[in-house]
């Protein structure tokens, strides 16, 4: 389809020497005001446009008498291309920002709040002329009954280009947040002195380095079990997540609390001189829901607590026979209180 | 590293035009080659298809529409170097002349109508 043509650009008059005492009513339309057109003498006049028409023997008649000059610019505008779909578009219109996120090294991702798009460099052999404002036919038509003879333009083109930027809808890259809050898992307030806080991540931080919209990065933390302490979001370390789920499933044996009415409030305040409050509730709320019954208070999540006590006792055993390791399971869990039904361990085993 | 695309001051975009020509323009000039120069004369005729002469040649297009907008972006300058980069929506190409047909070229007559 497209075969490189040369089409040769000619001055059709040296500007140098020539005085252009001539000036041509432009629109007054407000699109059509551009500062830059108005400081520029059409370098062209009707009777050169009538001319050149003449020459290439066209009749004036059958044309729309406003023609366009077109004269590229005195100097090229910065400018760049970005092909808009419609969730780019809604976005921007809204009044929002898109990003562009990733290091100098990685492909450019551009983010919305929750899409992440690859950028690709799409090129094209044609030529693109960016003009601010062109009138199309119709408009050109309406000025035309104003006028008594056919107007001359002039129109400046900012850009020539054969690039442009097309985005294309991308799973985030998020591998590279547990590597990142790894660096520095939290083991208890008595080890944070040792801890080089050049290597904590914010949230903001972290959208300096993760190829992801803030939206899909969040719900990446939250399935990494991560926490919010101090301003940066925390990997915990085994131990003392398991620590602080004993003190939970503690309080409420302790306080014979009805399993779908906890106060999420009197449990931490339990325990607040050995854990942190912040640390406390974010790793509370993981364990309930807020409850049905009663409305403030919260229920126990009994697959995630089975769960939890699976993973600590196969975590140091290399090998537990399932027979031998089902029923000290069953045990360990809160007992009488809760449901155990075999549906659920299977569920839970086979994760 | 984050680069950041700031909408347009009045949110709604402003339509900016474009022209697209298959094939190259080209300049007799070596060092900058374009800036300044004329393109030549856009003309419509009556049914609203335009026209666009070239040098000697004329080009007959049609209006088409984009499938997808272009959106135009400038670059803020950065008063510093640990600014963050930005970008400014300055307009946005829903529509294109398009120039995809063989140019017709125009045979010069006697009086040359180069003058250089």
């Amino acid at each position: 389809m497209s075969i490189a043509r040369r089409l040769v650009l000619e001055y059709l008059h040296s500007i140098a020497g020539k005085h252009l005492h001539l000036r041509y009513l432009l629109s007054s339309r407000l699109n059509i005001t551009l500062e830059g057109n108005m400081n520029n003498d059409c370098p062209r006049t009707r009777e050169d446009v009538e001319k050149t028409l003449n020459e290439a023997k066209i009749k004036t008649l059958v044309l729309n008498p406003c023609t366009q000059i077109l004269k590229f610019s005195e100097e090229e505008a910065a400018y760049t291309c970005l092909e808009l779909n419609k969730e780019l578009l809604e976005t921007l219109e809204s009044g929002q920002c898109l990003v562009i996120r990733g290091d100098k090294s990685e492909n450019a991702v551009l983010c919305t709040i929750n899409k992440t798009f690859e950028l690709k460099d799409t090129e094209t052999s044609n030529s693109l002329l960016i003009i601010k404002s062109i009138d199309n036919h119709s408009e050109l038509k309406y000025l035309q009954d104003n006028e008594a003879e056919g107007r001359v333009e002039l129109r400046i083109v900012d850009k020539l280009v054969h690039n442009y930027l097309e985005p294309r809808l991308c799973r985030p890259h998020l591998q590279i947040v547990r590597q990142l809050l790894n660096k520095q898992i939290f083991k208890g307030q008595e080890n944070e002195r040792n801890v080089n806080t050049y290597d904590l991540y914010s949230f903001d931080k972290l959208l300096t380095t993760v190829q992801a919209s803030e939206e899909e990065l969040l719900k990446e933390l939250k399935d990494l079990n991560a926490i919010e302490y101090n301003g940066f979001w925390r990997l915990l370390d085994f131990e003392y997540h398991f620590r602080v789920f004993s003190f939970i499933t503690t309080f409420i044996e302790q306080e014979s609390i009805p399993l779908d009415k906890i106060n999420m409030e009197m449990c931490s305040n339990a325990y607040e001189e050995i854990v942190p409050k912040e640390i406390f509730e974010q790793v509370f709320k993981y364990y309930t829901e807020p409850s049905e019954n009663m409305p403030g208070y919260y229920s126990l999540n009994q697959d995630k607590v089975c769960r939890m006590v699976a993973e600590s006792l196969l975590k140091d055993s290399r090998k537990f026979n399932l027979d031998e390791f089902l029923p000290v399971w069953q045990e360990s869990v809160l007992p009488g209180n809760i449901q155990f039904p075999s549906m659920r361990l299977r569920k839970i085993t086979c994760s | 590293m984050q680069i950041i695309i700031n909408p347009h001051k009045n949110l709604k975009i402003p339509i900016w035009s474009m022209i697209e020509l298959q094939g190259d323009l080209q300049s007799n000039e070596k060092a900058a080659p374009f800036h300044g120069k004329i393109i030549g004369d856009l003309h419509y005729n009556l049914e609203g298809e335009p026209m666009l002469i070239i040098g000697h040649h004329v080009l007959t297009g049609r209006v088409a529409k984009l499938e997808k907008p272009l959106a135009i972006l400038k670059k803020k300058q950065k008063e510093d170097e640990f600014e963050v980069t930005e970008y400014e929506v300055q307009g946005m190409v829903v529509q294109k002349l398009l120039f995809s047909e063989r140019p017709r070229p125009i045979v010069a007559n006697a009086d040359a109508i180069f003058v250089k």
